[in-house]
């Protein structure tokens, strides 16, 4: 049973899916090497997420009792899931480290450059600490709270960035062929959809609805993934291809050519305090998977004393991830991310919820038999 | 200097943590505890390599030399 300051609703899991998924979305561009495809790759990324947790929401819904972890351990039987389980836990920390790193980085370079490199990513994950001890009903209802202001803000985006779309930008469509812009797509779902795997962590905590259903984080992954690809095309169809691929935030620069009179005049700042809530949710939540998945693997009772120590040593990896943020992106991006990660955030996670339905439908067989 | 003052923040933030907690935990939880701590401070060393407190240390001296006047 858990406590009522763990549980969340359906919308609360909405917004914490769509603010999870939109971290960086405002500063940096994946997988740009499609070139003027570049919005398509991010369409077809944004399809296979939604897919992926359409079969993750029916599976957890026969399995209403089971966490994720409990629900791999079910289906593999105890060591292929507990490598699973070591496996996915050392991605988050990856996931989570990744996440602050390139949000640090990003502050460092626009804004606090003489501030020292470990202040921003340490602040930001005692912060993280601080609310996940309160339960993640308190992120999800800061979430909540939070979600106006950055509608507010995507709404200016779009609505004053129409002026500058050229259509030259994005036509011809798929000139380049199928190749690059799938190709494209894996890196794009990698580092910007795929890790809503994560997210998996929080599917026990939801509240079912009056209908039984618990489809919080669909909702919010397809409206997360929507707003992305939204973003995306204004970004390639306002600069360009060329300017895209050699800006390192290219949508950072798309923002700092608008405002709206006197009234805002320059939208990064607002932008760049919409990513620092992004990220926000992004570390709290990678943290909070990990912090559940160690638990479960060695035995702990309560996954809230390790969360310290845990957000230290994610601390730490941010710093050696600090070291060479450029050649970051490009690893983020190769094909050996891909060929590590794409499985462990889609193959795997289906492959599973694949034998826990064959499994679940066996059972009721056997029982009406 | 890097080294010790990283260290140094990582160490107080774990005591903080971990005294008003110690009579509520396992022992299985104490000693799990302790070796995550362990590897965290010791992370905490190669971490510290190209942080740059100087500039701190220079922007307080400053401020407290502004106040002295």
């Amino acid at each position: 049973m858990k406590h009522t300051s763990e549980i969340i609703t359906n919308r609360q899991a909405c917004v914490l899916a769509i603010l999870y998924q939109m971290t960086n979305c405002f500063s940096a561009l994946y997988g740009v090497s499609a070139g003027r495809d570049v919005w398509i790759a991010y369409i077809i990324a944004a399809v296979f997420s939604v897919l992926l947790w359409i079969v993750i929401t029916a599976v957890s819904e026969k399995y209403p009792n089971y966490d994720f972890f409990t629900l791999l351990t079910h289906t593999l039987g105890r060591p292929l899931a507990w490598i699973i389980i070591l496996l996915t836990t050392l991605y988050g920390f990856l996931s989570a480290a990744t996440s602050v790193a390139e949000f640090g980085k990003f502050t460092q370079l626009t804004a606090l450059s003489k501030t020292p490199q470990i202040i921003i990513p340490l602040l930001l994950l005692l912060l993280c600490c601080y609310a996940l001890k309160h339960g993640v009903g308190v992120l999800a209802r800061c979430a909540s709270l939070l979600l106006p202001f950055i509608c507010f803000v995507f709404i200016c985006f779009l609505i004053f960035g129409i002026e500058f779309i050229k259509s030259e930008n994005i036509t011809p469509v798929m000139s380049s062929g199928y190749f690059p812009i799938i190709r494209s797509a894996l890196s794009i779902f990698i580092n910007q959809f795929g890790r809503t795997i994560l997210l998996t962590a929080l599917l026990h905590n939801i509240k079912r609805n009056k209908k039984g259903k618990k489809h919080g984080i669909l909702l919010g992954v397809s409206i997360g993934s929507a707003a992305i690809c939204l973003l995306s095309f204004i970004t390639v169809s306002t600069l360009g291809p060329a300017e895209t691929a050699s800006e390192f935030y290219p949508v950072f620069t798309v923002l700092s050519i608008r405002n709206i009179g006197g009234f805002i005049q320059h939208m990064e700042i607002l932008t760049s305090i919409a990513s620092a809530f992004f990220v926000l949710f992004r570390a709290a939540l990678g943290l909070y998977f990990v912090s559940g998945a160690v638990s479960y693997l060695f035995k702990q009772p309560d996954l809230r004393i390790h969360l310290i120590p845990l957000s230290l040593l994610i601390i730490s990896l941010t710093q050696f991830l600090y070291r060479n943020t450029m050649n970051l992106r490009k690893s983020s991006e190769g094909d050996i991310a891909v060929i590590i990660t794409f499985p462990l955030q889609f193959i795997i996670p289906v492959i599973i919820c694949g034998i826990a339905w064959i499994k679940k439908r066996r059972m009721s067989a056997n029982l009406r038999k | 200097m890097n080294i010790i003052i990283t260290v140094a923040i990582y160490a107080v933030i774990i005591i903080y943590e971990y005294f008003p907690k110690r009579k509520k935990m396992q022992r299985r939880e104490k000693v799990f505890f302790f070796v995550i701590s362990t590897l965290a401070i010791l992370s905490a060393v190669p971490a510290s390599e190209g942080m740059d407190f100087d500039t701190v240390g220079s922007s307080l001296s400053g401020m407290i030399s502004l106040f002295m006047h």
